[in-house]
């Protein structure tokens, strides 16, 4: 199934990138190539062969892990995505936990509120968390904790005076996990400091989403025997909510959880750019405006795969959870 | 004088066929006072922008004619929102971009509710291969991450409002498509359409006829939320330069024009035109939310 959406996918944007208004071949020779050479770049990259066999060519390399080049750079897209993925997971990863724990927090308080003052509150609070655009929130973000009070950086992934003192040796391309093992505290705290507001734009919207769905699924939940029955036992409402009521709730706000992974990787994109943060996000914006086609659908592939791969690891684990619903 | 509540009764009350859940749904409706309020709100920012000529004194500016003898002044009473980076009075460039931020997300909701309508209509009436079809096709465009899509389709047509739209559409569709099969799978067994497809009715004219209308209730709903996060994308786009062209003002395109002076001081470029769309946004999201619950027996709430 994950298979066949996967191979649905590469035809789409293997189509997208047929349907260039412009000559590919043009493109990568330059603006000023004569003809001749035009025609004998068309030929070196196959584009003069038959769509099917182009097609062939395409899913071939792809399963190589070879995702072509980029028309500007000449650099393998793979060797690019080396350096910038490492950058938009720590920021996305990070956001997830933020919006996982407060989302979830949220949900809990407001339906133990039910109807009441912070239930209230709580939807007025969630539903402006869905209707306020990341990229301008940031900007209001930058202007407030930069401009205004100086307390945090406005962008980028590493202040000037760690790389020129302090670098963090790269090992596994997160910064805070690279300089937790270097021991080079220093050098973690910054990076710690340029990921608060990025990370706090990005979890905006899912937390949102997650809050709502956790106070949906607790109210539902709560109004179970097996709650009744714990009330009548008099146990304390603390155990209620959290250990009794919120486990059985957790299921659906899973599902959601693969739909904020998407929101935030699409939502980085324009996040990344306001804070110059060096991630996918302002490869592809780059790309956009340098009109580098086989950048920006490789990247498009990449990401779908990855979100793909995530909704299908998120099915196994309600699958674990939830001993109702059953393999097809 | 229609009162706002009125007004919700004309527009929503029609939806619902049953005339006492019709009672029910907007006497709900009525009682929610932040839902009423959004579509006033709602009401408000479309005249706004459909009457901008008449609201501000500088609407050769709001149409992109530059001043640049006023460039970079501070809110103040000739200027209530300041003016731009070519001197151009920002509250009548709000006003005009309203027009194209509004107006593209309606046409996004209407494109994508349109065709995902129909296609989910005919892959549950029709069934077969068809269906099969149609929705391994919804599962590969669910597949990809929404706005993703949408930016790698809008930067591979040719820039401009016309094309950011019918992106973003193409990553919509099948969300309505899904919604809409599943409530048509329910209609073709009610004994109204299995009467009709006796009698020897077409299967298009069925469609048309019973199958449609009696969809249209939930579609309109769902498009009403998704307004919201339609005017987020569209100006998401334009803020990536994917949508209108200049001097076209658009709320978006001025959030990115803005934030080029932002660190220089220039705070008032960037913040209105975001405003607009962040009220905008919140308004239809409160309408769309409050329809739905008072649509929604389970969820009614007595407050």
């Amino acid at each position: 199934m994950a298979l066949g959406v996967i191979a649905g996918v590469t035809v789409i944007t293997f189509t997208l990138s047929q349907v260039v208004p412009s000559d590919p071949a043009r493109l990568y020779a330059g603006a000023r190539a004569r003809p001749e050479q035009v025609a004998a770049i068309r030929q070196q990259l196959g584009l003069d062969e038959s769509i099917v066999r182009q097609f062939q060519k395409y899913a071939g390399r792809l399963l190589r892990g070879d995702l072509g080049e980029s028309f500007r750079t000449r650099r393998p897209i793979v060797e690019d995505l080396k350096v910038f993925l490492p950058a938009t997971l720590e920021l996305v990863l990070l956001s997830t936990i933020v919006a996982l724990v407060g989302g979830i927090s949220i949900g809990v308080l407001a339906a133990a509120d039910h109807g009441k003052a912070f239930d209230t509150l709580g939807r007025l609070v969630t539903i402006s968390g869905v209707s306020i655009p990341a990229f301008w929130l940031a900007i209001l973000f930058q202007l407030l904790f930069f401009s205004s009070l100086g307390w945090l950086p406005a962008g980028g992934r590493i202040g000037r005076d760690v790389l020129l003192e302090a670098p963090i040796h790269v090992r596994t391309g997160f910064h805070l996990v690279d300089a937790a093992l270097q021991g080079n505290w220093f050098a973690w705290r910054d990076a710690l400091r340029h990921l608060v507001l990025p990370t706090a734009v990005l979890a905006t919207y899912p937390v949102a989403l997650v809050a709502r769905m956790t106070r949906a699924a607790m109210l539902e939940v709560l109004t179970e025997p097996y709650i009744t029955a714990a009330e009548a036992a008099g146990l304390p409402r603390r155990t209620i909510l959290f250990r009794l009521a919120l486990k059985n709730a957790l299921i659906p706000t899973l599902t959601v959880l693969g739909l904020s992974f998407a929101y935030s990787r699409t939502g980085a994109v324009l996040i990344e750019l306001v804070f110059s943060w060096p991630g996918l996000g302002k490869y592809v914006t780059d790309a956009i405006v340098r009109t580098d086609f086989p950048v920006i659908v490789g990247v498009t592939l990449v990401v779908t795969v990855i979100y793909v791969s995530i909704n299908l690891v998120i099915d196994l684990v309600q699958l674990v959870l939830d001993p109702r619903i059953e393999l097809k | 004088m229609m009162t706002p509540a009125g007004f919700a009764q004309r527009l929503f009350g029609s939806l619902v066929r049953d005339p006492v859940k019709t009672g029910g749904t907007v006497w709900f409706f009525r009682r929610d006072r932040i839902a009423v309020t959004s579509l006033v709100a709602l009401t408000v920012i479309c005249a706004s922008a459909l009457f901008a000529p008449f609201l501000t004194r500088h609407p050769n500016q709001g149409r992109g004619e530059p001043n640049i003898v006023e460039r970079f002044q501070a809110p103040s009473q000739s200027h209530p929102f300041g003016t731009d980076q070519l001197g151009r009075d920002v509250y009548a460039r709000v006003l005009f971009g309203g027009r194209s931020s509004l107006l593209s997300a309606f046409a996004v909701v209407i494109l994508a509710a349109g065709f995902g309508t129909v296609m989910g209509a005919v892959a549950g009436f029709i069934g077969g291969w068809l269906d099969e079809a149609i929705m391994r096709a919804t599962d590969i465009f669910l597949a990809f991450p929404p706005l993703l899509l949408a930016i790698t389709i809008a930067t591979v047509l040719e820039p401009g409002l016309k094309n950011t739209v019918l992106a973003i559409s193409v990553t919509w569709w099948p969300w309505y498509a899904r919604i809409v099969r599943g409530l048509t799978l329910t209609l073709r067994e009610r004994h109204f359409v299995k009467a009709a497809q006796v009698m020897g009715v077409s299967r298009p004219t069925i469609i048309r006829r019973h199958v449609l209308p009696n969809i249209l209730a939930p579609v309109l709903v769902q498009g009403t939320l998704d307004l919201g996060s339609a005017i987020l994308t569209v100006s998401g786009l334009n803020f990536l330069g994917l949508g209108v062209r200049p001097p076209t003002a658009d709320w978006g395109t001025m959030i990115s024009e803005g934030r080029l002076f932002v660190q220089s001081g220039v705070w008032w470029v960037a913040t209105f035109p975001g405003l607009a769309i962040f009220v905008s946004s919140l308004a239809f999201n409160l309408l769309g939310d409050g329809i739905q619950v008072a649509a929604d027996p389970r969820t009614r709430r007595l407050s």
